[in-house]
Order: structure tokens, then sequence, then C-alpha cells
């Protein structure tokens, strides 16, 4: 093979021109500050990252979501549980008024502190979240679920929201569902109070047992709302743990790592410096070559 | 018999062709960097009978065959390469691994969507998903934009690529004309050198097959087309554009205008490519996606029903025409400024807390989303076919020219030692001569 000018230039300039873009493509992670930024760079990495961008954002979806939801149960859950300890401070206060050794005098007494007890369940019953929604009227949420007779007011429907992929809660709580289907937690309240203003001992008995029967529904809803917060705070483990994997995965495709790119970067380099060097040598051979030094 | 005059003869023939070669080594060494030069050779021979030499016409020693692979595969890689920055742009435009563009603004919406999902009666949840609708119009118009310019600046730079081609084309058909009248020898050679320039620049910009002709002149086609011939050359032009393909067209003097019969490749069909295949059906394909998505997103919004009951509401003002519908979305007046008419349920029994809407609302937003994936999908599989064969062809670049450097370029070394026989040539040659002055002269004593 003639060895000519032309070719060495060209030589030279086509070994410059490799070294510099390899110098350049080694430190493009480093340039950008991600190991991959457009698709074209690694289609299959970025067909994989586009995948886990996906789950990160439904993950964020569920994640707003179970927020929200959580809460609102968790409030509903905090109500249900002074309604309950209301029943329980009803249910002893009839206990102590069905004794026969109770004058109608205490029992008036008993059924005025009842009547705040209705008052302060009734308030609880008809509870408006922090956007001022009521909690307990299913999903009727502009209106008062309960009228000052106990009567429900809010509707059965239901509204469901995903909260995980294909999983999805009941965010609403109708009202007869954890206060009895006829407003049994406060039908037996109002009943008691009745009863201990007219000091009608039987009545008062009746009111005894019914108490206790709505204290089992509030109760069950409240388990039954528990056991929501509780698939919630499950989801909750379970989308960290994924959420994990994901950033793991994601920042070992995306991230730059630093340990692989300073030694490419600085072969790059030292292949770079050396295509330069050799070709300066060169260039001044020739060029003492044809000046017949 | 050999006579005195004979031997003058035989060494002034000497010192010519010493000199003749002397002054061709220094032509070549001039030439060193010359585009298009290549290496000339003086064909020396001696004389019938005689002791005396002569040389013959300087010739180039060029490689048709190498040269026309080599023209052929630059206008290879000048395809690809020509294509890549144009889709690079695209791939930016359509880019899906940053949050940015219409891929972030479409996962916003679908975010925006279920939070109000959580909380359908919330004012500012809904107002929430009318900002985020807003943004996705804004991403969609944006991103057809970037496309549309990208698709505009290949056009332009279609018609400047013709023009620099027809330049060149002319030039070449004139220089054919000179060469085929030009002296054989350093007048033929320095015309081969400018023609062989311009051909490897032209190379780049449209794939060329150039064929010699036994009078010295070359023919050029392309794409199925004659480009020059003899001492004329067709006009180039490009048809279409804003809006519609482009059509490579050939008008030679005094013919109809005839299409290339397929792709011209080099820069120019690089460029016609990505405007055909790619740029201009990533834009059908994002308004085709703008347009279905607000349709059916509107089906589906005018069945559900807003927080006062009421159905048949649109939730985008659907354009009339697909062409163009990703650049003129907007939200309806039925919801623009009324996000409690935004239609989240499907029961108006069951308002206000009913979402039930909202599950296939978000349907069409993530089809949408698949279908703007696909897009980005398909401008980068374009993008690394291009980069690929941008980068095979400059490999075959490199070799075919290095190889054509060798076989035609011109050595520093041998010129050097040329120029030495030429000088020893010279010096034997006077030597002669004077060997003969000093016998004249010596025969002339001897007379006198």
């Amino acid at each position: 093979m003639r060895v000519t000018q032309q070719l060495l230039q060209n030589l030279v300039r086509q070994n410059t021109d490799r070294a510099a873009r390899a110098a350049v493509e080694a430190s493009r992670p480093i340039d950008e500050g991600v190991g991959i930024s457009r698709a074209s760079q690694d289609p299959i990495k970025a067909t994989r990252l586009m995948g886990l961008r996906d789950i990160g954002q439904e993950l964020d979806r569920f994640d707003r979501n179970r927020y929200l939801v959580k809460t609102d149960l968790g409030q509903a859950e905090e109500v249900l549980g002074s309604v309950h300890d209301l029943l329980v401070d009803a249910h002893d206060v009839a206990l102590a008024m069905a004794s026969d050794t109770v004058n109608a005098g205490d029992r008036d007494n008993a059924a005025r502190q009842i009547r705040a007890m209705v008052t302060q369940a009734l308030g609880l019953a008809n509870r408006k979240d922090a956007s001022g929604k009521h909690v307990f009227g299913g999903t009727a949420e502009d209106r008062a679920p309960y009228a000052a007779d106990g009567a429900y007011q809010g509707n059965t429907s239901a509204r469901m929201v995903e909260v995980g992929a294909g999983l999805r809660v009941e965010a609403t709580i109708v009202g007869p569902d954890v206060f009895g289907p006829s407003g049994e937690a406060l039908g037996a309240m109002i009943a008691l109070a009745t009863a201990l203003e007219g000091n009608d001992l039987a009545g008062i008995q009746r009111a005894t047992t019914d108490l206790a029967e709505a204290r089992r529904y509030v109760a069950d809803g409240r388990t039954e709302i528990g056991g929501r917060l509780a698939t919630l705070a499950d989801l909750d483990d379970l989308a960290l743990s994924l959420r994990t994997h994901v950033e793991i995965e994601r920042a070992t495709i995306e991230g730059v790592d630093i340990a692989a790119v300073a030694p490419a970067m600085a072969s790059a380099q030292s292949a770079l410096e050396a295509v330069i060097a050799s070709s300066k040598s060169l260039m001044q051979l020739v060029g003492r070559g044809f000046l017949g030094s | 018999m050999t006579t005195i005059q004979s031997i003058l003869s035989a060494a002034r023939s000497g010192m010519n062709v010493s000199q003749t070669l002397a002054a061709l080594a220094s032509r070549n060494l001039a030439n060193v960097n010359t585009p298009g030069y290549a290496r000339e050779v003086l064909p020396i021979m001696s004389e019938i009978g005689g002791l005396a030499v002569r040389a013959g016409h300087p010739y180039a020693t060029r490689e048709a065959l190498l040269e026309r692979a080599l023209a052929s595969t630059v206008g290879r890689f000048a395809y690809h390469d020509a294509q890549v920055g144009h889709l690079q742009l695209a791939e930016q435009a359509t880019n899906d691994l940053d949050d940015a563009g219409l891929g972030g603004a479409l996962d916003a919406f679908r975010f925006a969507l279920s939070t109000a999902s959580a909380n359908p009666s919330g004012r500012s949840e809904r107002e929430g998903v009318l900002a985020a609708a807003r943004a996705v119009a804004g991403a969609f118009s944006t991103t057809r934009s970037q496309l549309e310019q990208g698709r505009d600046a290949t056009e332009q730079q279609t018609h400047a690529v013709a023009s620099r081609i027809n330049q060149l084309t002319t030039q070449i058909a004139q220089l054919n004309a000179r060469i085929r009248a030009a002296r054989p020898g350093e007048e033929a050679n320095t015309l081969n050198s400018q023609r062989a320039a311009l051909v490897e620049t032209l190379s780049g910009l449209v794939e060329v097959d150039v064929l010699p002709r036994s009078d010295g002149t070359i023919q050029i086609s392309t794409g199925g087309r004659t480009l020059v011939e003899l001492d004329s050359a067709a006009h180039l032009t490009v048809e279409g554009g804003a809006g519609s393909a482009l059509q490579v067209t050939f008008v030679r003097p005094g013919h109809a205008p005839i299409p290339a019969s397929g792709n011209v490749g080099g820069e120019l069909g690089g460029l016609v490519t990505v405007h055909n295949d790619t740029l201009m059906p990533a834009l059908a394909a994002l308004d085709q996606a703008a347009h279905g998505f607000m349709q059916s997103f509107n089906a589906s919004h005018a069945s559900g029903v807003g927080l006062d009951g009421q159905s048949g509401r649109s939730f985008w003002s659907l354009p009339e025409y697909v062409a163009g519908a990703a650049a003129d979305m907007q939200l309806s007046t039925d919801v623009s400024g009324s996000p409690m008419d935004i239609a989240l349920a499907r029961d108006a029994s069951a308002l206000p807390g009913d979402n039930s809407n909202v599950a296939i609302l978000d349907k069409h937003l993530a089809d949408a989303r698949a279908a703007f994936r696909t897009i980005g999908n398909g401008i980068t599989d374009k993008l690394v076919q291009a980069q690929g064969g941008a980068a095979l062809e400059r490999g075959s670049v490199e070799q075919l020219a290095n190889m054509l450097a060798s076989a035609t370029g011109v050595s520093i070394d041998e010129e050097m030692i040329s120029l030495s026989q030429a000088q020893t040539a010279l010096e034997a040659s006077s030597t002669v001569v004077r060997e003969v002055q000093t016998m004249i002269d010596t025969v002339l004593s001897l007379v006198t």
C-alpha cells in the first residue's frame, strides 16, 4: 500500500474524529447528568425506563388517592369512636336510671344529659371533613345525613376510588352501615331520653337493650372502616416497597455511575491525547521529509 | 552510425525529459492537498532506433472504479447523516424520558383526574382538572409546532441543496465540454481534477452513478435519471412541500419534467425521506391522536353528568378537521370557567360524590398517552436506523477514501525521489554535452 500525503491526512483526521467522538460520548453522561436522556441512546433501556416511569406515575396517583381516602376514613373512625363512647355513657346512664330506687327528678336530670348527648351524637353523625363534605351521607355529601329526629337523609351510593392497580376501595360511608339500618345509634339515645323524660322504666330498660345493640352497630362499622384503613396501610407498605424497587432500577438505568464513567472518560481522553500526539509527530516527520532536513 | 549530432540530440532529449520530470514532481508536490487531484505520472520511452528518450503526455493515476464506489458510498452516508440532525430534533419534541412535554402533560392530566375522583365535588380538584387539560392542549400545540418547524426546515434545506446540486452539475457539464476539447496532458489533467472535486462534492448531496466515457466526459445519473450528459445538465427541482410530500423532479432542456423514479439518496434524498416518511406522518399521527382523543373524551364526557346533574356537555371544542387538530385544542365553553360542570359522574342520583365517569375518561387519556408514545417510538426507530446507517457508511467511506488516497494520492517521498532522479538524469545529460563539447574542441584544435 502506497503511503501518500493524502492517506496520512485521512488517517490523522479519521483517528482524531473517532477519538474525539469517543471522548464526547464518554463524557456525555456527566454533561447531561443522566445515563440516558433520549430513547435513541439505548432503545431497550429507554423502553424499560418508560415502563418504570409509568409505574412511578401510577404509584403517585394511587398514593395521593390513598392519602385522601385515609384522611376521610380516619376522620370517620375517630367520629365513630366518639359516638361509641357516647353510647357507652348513655348505656351507663340507662343502667343507672333503670333502678327502682331512682326517682323522677333524677331521671329528668338524666334526660337532659342524654338530650345533650343526642345533640352531640347528631353533630358527630353530620360531621363534615376539611373540604366541607358530610362524612356519613354516602355520595350525598352536600347535605346533613341525619335529621334532628335521627332520620337518615343521605343516600346508599358508594364512591369507589382506585388506590392500587385494579384495586378500588369504597371511600364513602353510608350512615345506616355504621349507625344502624334504622339509625339505631341515634334512635336508642332519643328513645332513652324520651323514656327518662316520661319516667318510663320499661322504656328505659328497652333503651338499655337498644343501646347495647346500637353499640354493636357502631363497633361493627368502626371495625369495617378500620379494615379499610388497614388495607390502605398494607397498600402503603406494598407501594413503598414497589416504589423502592422502581427507584433503584430507575437509578440503575438513568443514573450516572461515576465509578464506571470516570475510567471510561479517562481512557477516552488518553486515547485522544495519544492520537493528537502521534498525529503531531507524524505531520512533523512528513514536514521534515518535505523540507529535506 | 552514431554521429556527434545524434549524441547531442540524445543528450538534449534527456535534458528535456529530466526537466519535464522535475516539473511534474513539483506540480505533484504543489497539489498534494488539492481536492480531486490525482498524482500525475510521466510516461518515458526510448526513441526507436536511437539513443534518445522522449516523454509522453503526463497522465493522472485515476482509479475509476474506486472513485465510483466512493461517490456512491459518500451518497449513502450523506443520506443517513442528513436525517440524523432532523430526527434528533423530532425525537426531542416527542421525548418521553423527561417529565416535560406532552407525555408529562398527559400524565399530569391523569393525576388531576385521579385526584378529582377522590373528591369529585371539590372545586379546587375540578379546577385542577381544567388547568391540567389546558396544559395538555398547550403541550399538543407545542409538540406540533416543533415537528412543523422541523418539517419546514427540511423543506427549505431541500431547496437549498437542489440549488447547490444544479450549480455543481452545470459546472461539471461545462468541464465535460472543456475536457473533450482539451489537449491531453496537463490541461486535461487539471480539468479532470477540478471535475473530480466537483463530483466528490456532488456525491454528498445526491447519490450519483458516474460513468466515464471514452471521450473523457462523464455521465452522471441519480434516482434512475440522467443528471449530466456531455455538456448538458438536467435542472433538478423539489416539488411539493407546505404540508404535502416532497418530490424530486428533473427538467432537461426541451423535455417535459419527470419525477425521480426512486430515492435520489445523498443529503437531498435523506432530507426528502425524513420529511416524507417521518415528519409528515408524525404530524398526521399527532393530529389524529389529538382529534381522536378529543372526540372520544367528549363522547364519554357528554354521557356523564356535572354537579348540576346535566349531561350532554362537551369537554373539548372539537376542531372541524383532523389536520391541525393538535394545534387547535381548546376547552369547550361548556366547561371552560365552569369546573363544576365537568362530568365526573354518570349517576345524577348519586351526586355530588359520584366519580363513576372518571375511570372512563381516564381510559381515553391512557389511549392518547399510548398514541403519543407510539409516535415517539416511530421517530426513535428511524433515528436509530439513520445513526446505524451513517456509522456503517462512515466506515466504508473512510476505507474507500483511504484506498483511493493510497492509489492516486501524492507521496512526498516518491516525488522527492523523482526529483532526485530528474536531477541525476539532467546532470548525466549535461555531462554528455560537456564531453561532446570537449571532443569538438579537441578535434578543432587538431584541425587548426
